[in-house]
C-alpha cells in the first residue's frame, strides 16, 4: 500500500467517523429542541392557567366590592331620603307653629277658645280648688273665659268650682319677629293642690300632642302609604 | 435530480459533506470583480469581503451585527445570478450561519418583497427544480429551517411538502435521502408534523422503512428514514395513530437484526415514544421485546442515550405485565422465551380456564413452544417446560392431539435421549399423555 492509498483509506475513515458524529450530533439537537419546546409549553401552560386563576379570583374580589358598594349607596340614598322627608315633617310643624300665633289675634274666637280649654282643663282635673296661669296679654280674656268655664262646668257636671287666675306668674309671651326667648302661643296651664297636678293646655303642648299623635297620617297624607310596610293591625 | 458531482455511494450526507469541503467552499467569488463592474455596491462588498473565509466566530459576530443586510445581500444575489458555483456557494454559506447561530433563521424569514408574498421562500423554491443535487439539498435544508422559524402561507408549506413527498416516491435512493433529509429540518416542528401527517406522510415513510427492512442494505438510508419517523413520534398523536400498523413490528425487528449503534439507538428513542401511545406496548409485548430488553440491557454500549432509552422501556412495559390477566402473563413468558416455573404451568384451574384461549392468533402460543423444542439452542429448563406445557395443552383441550398431530408430533422423540434428567422426565411423560387415547378413562378409574 503506497501513501496516497493510505491517505485516501485514512480520509474515507476520518469521513466516516465525521459523518456518525453529525449524526449523533443532529439527533441531540433534535432532543434539545424537543425538550425545550415541550418544556416551553409546559409553562406556558402552567403560567397561563395561574394568569387565568389569578384574575378569576380578582374578578370575583371585585364583584364582591361592587356588591358592597351597591348595598352602601342604597343605604345612603335611603338614609338621605328619610332625612328630607324627616325635614319636610319638620317644615310642617313649623308651618303649624305660625298658624298657631295667628290664633290668639281674632279675639272672639280666641275666648271661646280659652274658654274651652279652660273647662276641658277642669273636667280633666276633676279638683275643687284650681287655679289658672295664662298669659300677660290674655289677663283680660281670661277673666271672662274662666268664669264662663266654671259657669259651663256647674251647669253641665253639677259641682261649684273655686278657681283663681293667677295674678303673679304667665306664661310667656307670644312669638314675635325680634325675639328669642321662650314664647307661647296662647292657652293656659291648670294646676291643682298647690301646683301637685298640671294640666298643660297651651296651644303650643297641644300641638306638640298632636304631632306625636298623627304623625303617621301626616306622612301618608305627603308620601303615600307605605309599599313595605305589611302589617296592619 | 442530478447528482453528477455528487458520489452517493456512502450515502447523500457524506456525499455533500466531502462535496462541500473539497469543492464548494473551496471556490473564490471574485467579489472584488463584481465590485468594480458594479454588479454589488461598495457597502455589499464591505459586508461580503469582511465576512467570507473568516473564522466562524468572525462570521458570526459580523452577521449578529448587520443581520439584515447580509439576509437581504445573501438572499437578493442568489436571487439575481444564475451561476450555479456561486449559487451553490452561497446557499452553503445561509445553512452555514443558521447552523453557527440559529437565530439567523428568523431574520432570513423577516424579510419581504412588496410584489412577491412567498418572498424570501419563492427564491429557494426555484432552485428546488434546478438541475443539481447539491442546490437543491442546501436549498431545501435552507427552506426547511427557515419555514420552521418563520410564518410560511398554507400555500408555501403545501408545494414544499407537496416537493418533498415526490422525492420520497421516488426508486433512486439518493433522492429519496434528499427528500428525508429535508424533512428532518421541517419536523422539528409540530405544526409541520401534523401537517405532514395529514397528507398521508407518516404511511409513506413507513411504507419506506418496511421496503428497506426486508432488504436492509442501506444504512444510512434506514437511518435517515428511521430519524424522520423519530421527529414524527414527538407527536402524541400521530404516535397513536402508529400502533397498528406494523411499525412497532418493524423496529423491534431491526434491533434485533441490525447490529449497527446508531439504528438501534433511533429505533430504541423511537420505541419510546411510541410506548403508552395506542396500543403500542401490548405491540412490543407481543413482539418479544421483553426478552430483548433484557439482552441489549445486560450489552455495553458507547452511547449513554441507549441504556436510558432501555431501562425507560423496561420499565414502561413492567407496569403493563404487572396489569395483565394470568394468561397475558402466560404468554409475555412463552413469547419471550425466558420459561420459568412460574406458579401457573402447575395450575390446574390454569389450564381449565385458559384452555380456549390457546387458539387466539392461529395458534400463536403452542407455535412458540414448538420453536422452542425445535432450536437447538434452548436450555434444558426451557425444553422442560415447553414439553410440560404441551402436554398439559393436549390434556385439557378437547381436539388436542388432532392440532398436535397437525403440527409435529414427532419432535418428541429426539429429547428422550438427551442428556439430562429432568429433560427426558417431562418428554417421557409427554409422550405417554399424548399416546394414550383415553386418558381420561384411565383418570377416571
Amino acid at each position: 500500500m503506497d501513501d496516497t492509498q493510505v491517505n485516501a483509506q485514512l480520509d474515507q475513515m476520518k469521513n466516516f467517523i465525521l459523518q456518525e458524529a453529525q449524526d449523533k450530533a443532529n439527533e441531540i439537537k433534535t432532543k434539545a429542541t424537543q425538550e425545550f419546546t415541550s418544556e416551553k409549553g409546559r409553562i406556558f401552560q402552567n403560567e397561563k392557567i395561574k394568569i387565568i386563576k389569578e384574575y378569576e379570583k380578582k374578578q370575583k374580589l371585585i364583584e364582591v366590592q361592587k356588591k358592597i358598594n351597591l348595598s352602601n349607596e342604597l343605604n345612603k340614598s335611603r338614609l338621605s331620603v328619610l332625612k328630607v322627608r324627616e325635614e319636610c315633617l319638620r317644615d310642617v310643624i313649623k308651618e303649624a307653629q305660625k298658624k298657631l300665633a295667628t290664633i290668639s289675634d281674632d279675639k272672639d274666637k280666641y275666648q271661646t277658645i280659652l274658654k274651652n280649654l279652660i273647662y276641658q282643663g277642669f273636667v280633666k282635673l276633676n279638683e275643687n280648688k284650681i287655679q289658672v296661669v295664662g298669659r300677660k296679654e290674655d289677663a283680660g280674656l281670661l277673666e271672662k273665659a274662666t268664669t264662663e268655664a266654671a259657669a259651663q262646668y256647674k251647669k253641665n257636671v253639677g259641682k261649684s268650682i273655686d278657681v283663681s287666675v293667677d295674678k303673679e306668674r304667665f306664661l310667656p309671651q307670644g312669638p314675635k319677629s325680634d325675639y328669642n326667648g321662650p314664647t307661647c302661643c296662647g292657652g293656659v296651664i291648670l294646676s291643682a293642690l298647690e301646683g301637685r297636678i298640671i294640666c298643660k293646655n297651651t296651644l303650643d303642648s297641644r300641638l306638640e300632642i298632636c304631632f306625636d299623635q298623627l304623625t303617621p297620617v301626616i306622612r301618608t297624607q305627603l308620601y303615600g302609604a307605605s309599599t313595605s310596610r305589611k302589617f296592619f293591625d | 435530480m442530478n447528482f453528477r458531482e455528487l458520489d452517493t455511494s456512502n450515502g447523500v450526507k457524506a456525499a455533500e459533506s466531502s462535496f462541500r469541503t473539497k469543492v464548494v467552499l473551496a471556490r473564490e467569488i471574485p467579489w472584488n470583480g463584481f465590485a468594480s463592474s458594479n454588479s454589488i455596491t461598495s457597502e455589499q462588498y464591505n459586508l461580503i469581503s469582511k465576512y467570507d473565509k473568516h473564522t466562524d466566530a468572525e462570521k458570526k459576530e459580523k452577521f449578529a451585527a448587520n443581520s439584515a443586510s447580509y439576509v437581504n445581500f445573501f438572499v437578493n444575489f442568489i436571487n439575481s445570478t444564475s451561476n450555479i458555483e456561486i449559487i451553490q456557494y452561497l446557499l452553503t454559506l445561509i445553512n452555514e450561519i443558521i447552523e453557527i447561530d440559529p437565530r439567523a433563521a428568523g431574520a432570513f424569514s423577516k424579510i419581504t418583497k412588496d410584489d412577491d408574498k412567498s418572498y424570501p421562500y419563492s427564491v429557494f423554491f426555484r432552485l428546488l427544480n434546478r438541475e443539481d443535487a447539491y442546490t437543491n439539498l442546501h436549498a431545501s435544508i435552507a427552506l426547511a429551517q427557515i419555514m420552521c422559524a418563520g410564518k410560511p402561507t398554507q400555500n408555501d408549506v403545501e408545494s414544499f411538502f407537496n416537493w418533498i413527498l415526490k422525492l420520497l416516491r421516488k426508486n433512486n435512493s439518493s433522492e429519496v435521502e434528499v427528500g428525508l433529509i429535508a424533512l428532518q429540518s421541517l419536523l422539528l416542528k409540530d405544526d409541520f408534523r401534523i401537517f405532514f401527517n395529514n397528507i398521508d406522510g407518516s404511511a409513506l415513510l413507513l411504507n419506506i422503512l418496511q421496503a428497506l427492512s426486508t432488504s436492509s442494505v442501506n444504512i444510512q438510508l434506514l437511518y435517515e428514514t428511521i430519524y424522520a419517523i423519530w421527529l414524527l413520534t414527538y407527536n402524541k398523536d400521530i404516535a397513536a395513530a402508529y400502533s397498528g400498523t406494523g411499525l412497532v413490528a418493524n423496529l423491534v425487528q431491526l434491533v434485533k437484526t441490525v447490529a449497527k449503534e446508531k439504528i438501534v439507538r433511533l429505533s430504541l428513542s423511537t420505541l419510546r415514544n411510541l410506548l403508552n401511545n395506542g396500543k403500542s406496548n401490548e405491540e412490543m409485548i407481543d413482539n418479544g421485546f421483553v426478552r430483548m430488553l433484557n439482552i441489549l440491557n445486560i450489552k455495553k454500549w458507547g452511547d449513554d442515550d441507549i441504556p436510558a432509552d432501555i431501562e425507560v422501556l423496561i420499565n414502561g412495559l413492567a407496569k403493563d405485565i404487572d396489569n395483565m390477566s394470568s394468561f397475558n402473563k402466560y404468554k409475555t413468558e412463552i413469547i419471550s422465551g425466558e420459561l420459568e416455573w412460574t406458579p401457573v404451568h402447575k395450575s390446574e384451574r390454569f389450564w381449565k380456564e385458559n384452555i380456549s384461549k390457546f387458539e387466539e392468533n392461529n395458534y400463536q402460543v403452542i407455535k412458540h413452544l414448538h420453536q422452542i423444542l425445535k432450536t437447538s439452542q434452548s436450555t434444558p429448563l426451557q425444553l422442560s417446560i415447553a414439553c410440560h406445557d404441551l402436554c398439559e395443552f393436549v390434556r385439557h383441550h378437547s381436539r388436542g392431539k388432532a392440532i398436535m398431530t397437525i403440527t409435529n408430533q414427532t419432535r418428541y422423540h429426539g429429547y428422550d435421549v438427551k442428556s439430562n434428567e429432568e429433560v427426558k422426565n417431562q418428554a417421557l411423560f409427554a409422550l405417554q399423555k399424548m399416546m394414550l387415547n383415553n386418558w381420561e378413562y384411565l383418570n377416571a378409574k
